[in-house]
């Protein structure tokens, strides 16, 4: 009841400030008469008893004054009357308030760019059911030269992960996804195509929103052309047509059958417009190590099991690549978490942008203090002006910090500006493709 | 001045314009005349307290205002309780006389 109360009175006291303070006016001149009249009813001439009356009032100004503070919505007011006094500083100094908001939009999208991508990459977890089930593989060398690192695999290799390690449902995908030409009827069009083995999807968990996964027929050398679209090429190319199943498209001039699409918001470590079977052979393609990797625990299975059965499988192959250059080294392997074995490349880039991009802050917010400072000492003056007219320290003192404070959000929000057209720069940066 | 003492004058001044209005409507000057006699001139109200709180407890909904004619036909702006102000008023008045027993008590005790 009392908040309704004065909330109302507090939009009347803003939007009728005009009304509001006319009649405090009329008020507070009817007391002053009243009190007049009682003095000259007890004897006083009439100059005298309104000298009197003011006097005992203290000053028709202060008490209005005195009235306006107390007034709902009095805080609201002071602020926008310092917010205005402080736009109108920016104007006059033009010079030092685009310093500051560019110096802030600069430290603060760059820092705001670079740690979007530490918390894509480190932080948040990876997009999918149970990421703490997906993982690489990583191959551990220790011999007259040493490495551990994750390979890319051969044909052979995937083919025993594929038949021989139970624990997991292992994957395999071309290393980048190739530009091609799409031909659907009259409709030419370069996109890029990923190849994926036939369990891929399954290793992600993600399943199309229209049609099927490939077939284990289709995903074998020689097997029936098929293709699956991801949603935006469904969306703009074949304007969302339900009926696109089992129509025929043509890539690099070749007939492909479409069998599926990709849910909208899948993301595909290998990210492509279409993507078509991997077929993987042992010869050809598959006898270097053209392939990633990639692997789910299957339910009730441990990593120890599954590292076990890679190592088992793994030593029993024909040629073994890692032993070309380097006899009698130990050669082991071990999984680990996807998220890890897919960011290890980026990872000592990316902190090294962002120490950088924090040092970058660092030196910003040093040089917006020395800048503040400079500015409030010439700013001496005005503040002993208005002391000296009756501001009061805590008067001054807010007028400062809104000041302040308003630059800084104005610098913060061109910052998140920054940040954000930052961030697309450095995606297409690093996709290596165009960005629309 | 401790926040705490403000407060208390605060409300001791707020009571008093109820209990001089309870009766019935007064203008400014009449309201500080009403508190001087019902208190016997204990409390003389200056107007830089008196018209702040007026117009804070008539934003908080306790009283309304109105122009009218004073005694020698004078125009001023009169207030009176709203019921929300009778109220606060019964309320504030309880809260007063437990305080001052209990201040009394406090005072006394050895």
């Amino acid at each position: 009841m009392q908040i309704w109360s004065r909330t109302k009175s507090a939009l009347r006291n803003i939007f009728h400030r005009q009304r509001v303070n006319d009649q405090l006016d009329d008020e507070l001149h009817a007391y002053v008469d009243l009190l007049t009249e009682e003095k000259i009813a007890a004897g006083a001439s009439a100059v005298e008893a309104r000298r009197a009356a003011l006097i005992e009032a203290g000053g028709i100004e202060q008490l209005k004054q005195s009235v306006r503070d107390q007034r709902a919505g009095a805080g609201l007011e002071l602020f926008w009357r310092d917010a205005r006094f402080a736009m109108r500083q920016f104007w006059r100094y033009p010079g030092f308030s685009v310093t500051v908001v560019l110096t802030l939009a600069l430290s603060i999208g760059a820092n705001t760019a670079i740690f979007s991508l530490v918390n894509a990459l480190m932080l948040k977890s990876l997009p999918y059911a149970h990421p703490e089930r997906m993982g690489t593989i990583y191959t551990r060398i220790t011999g007259a030269t040493t490495s551990d690192e994750r390979h890319h695999v051969n044909g052979e290799q995937f083919e025993l992960l594929r038949d021989n390690v139970p624990s997991l449902i292992s994957a395999v995908s071309g290393i980048r996804p190739s530009g091609v030409n799409l031909k659907a009827g009259t409709h030419v069009q370069y996109v890029r195509a990923g190849r994926i083995s036939q369990h891929y999807l399954d290793v992600l968990n993600l399943h199309p929103i229209l049609g099927r996964n490939f077939s284990e027929a289709e995903d074998r050398p020689h097997g029936p052309k098929t293709a699956i679209l991801s949603y935006g090429l469904w969306h703009s190319t074949f304007s969302s047509n339900p009926r696109i199943l089992g129509q025929a498209i043509l890539l690099k001039s070749e007939p492909y059958t479409v069998i599926g699409v990709l849910p909208e918001d899948a993301m595909l470590p290998v990210s492509a417009d279409l993507y078509t079977a991997i077929q993987p052979t042992r010869d050809g393609e598959g006898s270097g190590t053209n392939f990633d990797a990639i692997t789910r625990l299957r339910d009730g299975a441990t990593w120890q099991q599954a590292d076990a059965e890679i190592n088992r499988a793994w030593s029993l192959r024909t040629g073994r690549y890692e032993l070309e250059d380097n006899p009698g080294a130990q050669v082991s392997y071990y999984s680990v978490p996807l998220q890890k074995g897919e960011t290890a490349t980026l990872r000592p880039q990316v902190l090294a942008l962002m120490i950088a991009a924090g040092f970058i802050l660092l030196i910003a917010c040093a040089n917006l203090a020395g800048l503040t400072l400079v500015r409030m000492l010439r700013r001496t003056s005005e503040v002993a002006t208005r002391l000296a007219l009756g501001a009061s320290r805590w008067q001054i003192q807010r007028q400062l910090w809104i000041e302040n404070l308003l630059l800084a959000f104005i610098g913060g929000a061109a910052g998140i500006a920054t940040g954000f057209f930052a961030l697309r720069g450095l995606l297409c940066f690093s996709q290596n493709t165009s960005c629309p | 001045m401790s926040p705490k003492q403000t407060n208390l004058l605060q409300g001791t001044l707020d009571l008093l314009i109820l209990k001089a209005l309870g009766p019935g409507e007064l203008h400014g000057l009449g309201i500080s005349r009403r508190i001087e006699q019902i208190t016997h001139g204990t409390f003389l109200v200056k107007p830089g307290s008196l018209f702040p709180a007026l117009h804070r407890m008539e934003e908080a909904g306790w009283l309304n205002s109105f122009w009218g004619e004073s005694e020698n036909n004078r125009r001023a702006k009169f207030y009176r309780l709203t019921k929300s102000g009778k109220g606060q008023l019964e309320v504030e008045t309880e809260e007063w006389t437990r305080v001052a027993i209990a201040m009394a008590k406090a005072l006394k005790a050895t």
